[in-house]
């Protein structure tokens, strides 16, 4: 139980801060309803519902699996979506983990062993 | 006794109440914001089953405000942590976001207006600063009433986030500067305690109890309505089962100078609530009695407690309630829609990803 | 029991209740007392007669509508709104009481009825099955929903959608419909049946008139109905009309948005608003004219399952 800077700061690209995961914000309070064309999630955290499309769904539910960085979540995501990871994909996937964390959906970690 | 009372002494007797006691149970609980903390209550006992489901109804539903209340307290605190804790400053959670935060059950139905929360005194210009600029406004931009707080207060003129409602209070003491009894805050950081799965820390059991009756019977007035006795109550009935919980409030009390509260605390739960109290510490306490030990004095503050408090200020009027309700509660967030995002690129999402959210 | 605000006497407003009357509405057990002796009347008309002396009940909502303060009576008499705990509205003149109750059941409901998803809708039944007509600003929902109830449908309810979270039924609800300003001569035109009650001219709506709740709506008003169509209805003069199949996440979105506490009730409301759309054909509809748009909805498909 510290207070240190754990979770603090919004990171910007692995290039920079490499050590840092992301993670669900209380990802057992979420609930999913998959619907056509966007899923309509609740968030118990903030009580908010949220619309998101299939491509925040899926970087979310690869969240909740494990905590993962941006670099793994760009490879991870290409793969799944059979799309070339690279620099413009991983700046999508960046800009989609910002608005997530500016949901309150997910927050930026240090990672225990960089 | 009023049938409030009763009921909320004893939740079994609504078992056995006929439709006239239940408008008069249902009314009052109603006045005096209670109708979710009794349901709770009646649960505990088992008495869901046997209440009529339309005062079921009348009831429970009312528990959906405290919920969202809570959750509203859930995101702000995470806001809150996000500020202060870049820069190390340890916030301890105080009052209803402490119980929420430790799960206790005093904190389920139970509404908020604010979050309480203390700071260290000598990191409150600091931590001010660093939720200034992380967008939160203090309530009073008066100069006057900032140096009044300043000097005279145990907390800073509230703040609020400028998107958010909630209202934020940020202690550094337990009592107002001013008043006779002065408890030493930093006894209170010694004792804290870590929460699980949160980065804040909560007053020790003892001293979450004499922060509660502190409020409440604070310099020999009661300051709180039926709710803030409830909350004693409660704590009473969950942290009395600890073991030395009741010898250690005892010393804690002398220790933090709270004898006088404590003193009205346990008298008026036994009283009132017929609190789980041991008699060896109701005699204990009555050495913090006031003098003359006031029957009389007893007989004037009772009453008051069990007045309703005046409805909120700000009740909707005619020509807002729908904007009110819907503005206030009930709309839709303004996060809706702005992560429609990106859906170019995406060929689709594995079928085996849709199935795992269920 | 002293308390403040729990007792009729108290407070400025000292008018003698002339009447007490209990009502059934669907759901709910409403008791009214009123000094305004105008207000038996208009009540017993609109809501049929009251619930004879009988063994005491669980009232849900107690309310009054009692005189102004008596300084006002000479010359602008005014009419208050109290609940057995509040007095939420600034005064409503004296010849407005009845729609001044209405809005006040309105609050009380709004405020207190969370065993509901409350949808801010129209809503009409066929066959078991209901219609929801979703509100928003100028959608002509009452008016709609008014003249289906006068063409075969069978009126729910016009002001709440009220969807029971637990086992996704609508309750009906059926109460007056107020009808505003150019859509009172609107209905009198669309049905000779339709029974208008007294004009109330300049409220803060404009001038307003109910539609009586068609009476077989009152004595079928604890038949539930499952729900199959969601229909967001859009009035515009000389609009063409047009039905268009609403993807399924903006009906969610919409609805929701339409709902007096779809963010109170968070997981249950987040749940019961998935399970009603997933049961229902979604659309939204203009319309420029009454009788095509309820004759297309008499047309719409049949219900999912």
């Amino acid at each position: 139980m510290g207070f240190d800077a754990m979770s603090a700061s919004t990171p910007t690209t692995d290039d920079t801060t490499p050590c840092i995961e992301w993670v669900v914000v209380d990802g057992s309070g979420l609930q999913f309803a998959f619907l056509e064309p966007d899923n309509a999630v609740f968030h118990k955290a903030t009580g908010e519902t949220h619309l998101l499309s299939a491509l925040p769904t899926l970087i979310l539910q690869m969240l909740l699996d494990s905590p993962k960085s941006t670099r793994v979540l760009a490879s991870d995501t290409a793969q799944a979506c059979e799309t070339e990871n690279d620099p413009d994909w991983f700046e999508k996937i960046s800009g989609v983990l910002r608005s997530l964390d500016g949901l309150e959906l997910i927050e930026g970690r240090t990672m225990r062993h960089p | 006794m009023s049938l409030l009372l009763s009921a909320l002494r004893d939740p079994t007797i609504t078992g056995q109440l006929s439709a006239t006691h239940w408008n008069l149970l249902l009314r009052t609980s109603r006045a005096h914001g209670l109708c979710a903390r009794l349901s709770w209550m009646m649960e505990d006992q088992g008495q869901q089953d046997h209440c009529p489901p339309v005062a079921w109804n009348e009831l429970s539903a009312q528990r959906f405000f405290a919920e969202y209340m809570q959750s509203q307290v859930r995101l702000e605190r995470r806001k809150l942590h996000r500020a202060l804790a870049p820069r190390g400053i340890p916030v301890m959670l105080l009052k209803g976001a402490a119980y929420a935060a430790a799960e206790l059950k005093v904190a389920r139905g139970r509404s908020f207006a604010d979050i309480d929360i203390m700071l260290p005194r000598d990191r409150l210009e600091e931590a001010e600063t660093a939720l200034e600029r992380a967008g939160w406004l203090s309530e009073t931009k008066d100069h006057y009433d900032q140096r009044y707080y300043r000097r005279w207060m145990h907390e800073l003129p509230p703040m609020h986030h400028r998107e958010r409602l909630m209202e934020v209070d940020l202690h550094h003491a337990l009592l107002p500067l001013t008043s006779r009894i002065r408890p030493n805050s930093g006894l209170l950081w010694e004792a804290s305690r870590p929460l699980a799965d949160a980065p804040e820390v909560a007053p020790c059991t003892e001293d979450l109890w004499l922060h509660s009756a502190a409020q409440l019977f604070h310099d020999g007035e009661i300051a709180g309505a039926l709710g803030g006795m409830l909350d004693l109550h409660q704590l009473s009935q969950e942290f009395g089962a600890e073991p030395g919980f009741w010898e250690r409030l005892i010393e804690r009390a002398r220790m933090l100078q709270l004898e006088r509260p404590t003193y009205y605390g346990i008298q008026f739960c036994v009283l009132l609530l017929d609190s789980p109290i041991p008699l060896r510490t109701q005699r204990a306490a009555t050495a913090f009695a006031p003098d003359p030990l006031s029957a009389r004095m007893m007989r004037l503050l009772v009453p008051r407690v069990l007045e309703p408090r005046a409805p909120p200020k700000g009740s909707p009027r005619l020509s807002t309630w729908l904007l009110y309700l819907r503005s206030h509660w009930l709309r839709m967030p303004p996060g809706l829609l702005t992560a429609h995002l990106l859906r170019k690129g995406l060929r689709r999402l594995p079928a085996g990803r849709r199935a795992a959210g269920h | 029991m002293t308390a403040r605000g729990t007792d009729a006497r108290s407070g400025p407003v000292r008018a003698r209740t002339a009447f007490w009357q209990a009502y059934r509405i669907g759901p709910f057990l409403i008791q009214v007392g009123s000094s305004i002796r105008d207000l038996r009347e208009q009540l017993a008309w609109f809501y049929g007669s009251p619930l004879g002396a009988r063994q005491a009940e669980i009232i849900q909502f107690n309310v009054r509508v009692l005189h102004g303060p008596l300084y006002r009576r000479p010359f602008a008499p005014q009419a208050v709104f109290k609940t057995d705990t509040e007095a939420p509205f600034a005064p409503f003149p004296l010849s407005h009481a009845f729609p001044l109750l209405e809005w006040g059941l309105n609050w009380c409901i709004a405020m207190r009825a969370h065993q509901f998803l409350m949808l801010h809708a129209g809503v009409v039944e066929r066959d078991g099955r209901a219609l929801i007509l979703p509100a928003v600003p100028g959608s002509g929902k009452s008016t709609l929903t008014a003249a289906l109830a006068l063409r075969g449908w069978r009126l729910l309810s016009d002001e709440f959608g009220l969807v029971d979270w637990q086992t996704g039924v609508i309750h009906p609800l059926p109460r007056p419909i107020p009808l505003k300003n150019r859509s009172i001569p609107v209905i009198r035109a669309f049905s000779p049946e339709a029974e208008l009650g007294p004009l109330f001219p300049k409220t803060r709506k404009g001038d307003v008139a109910h539609l009586r709740p068609p009476g077989d709506s009152r004595q079928r008003q604890h038949e539930t109905a499952r729900p199959a169509w969601i229909v967001f209805p859009r009035f515009r003069v000389g609009a063409k009309m047009r039905l268009a199949a609403l993807p399924d996440s903006l009906a969610f979105a919409r609805l929701s948005q339409n709902s007096f506490n779809y963010r109170l009730l968070g997981a249950s409301g987040f749940q019961a608003l998935e399970t009603l759309i997933r049961g229902c054909h979604c659309w939204s509809a203009d319309f420029g004219e009454l009788d095509a748009m309820v004759t297309a909805l008499d047309q719409l498909p049949p219900p999912k399952s």
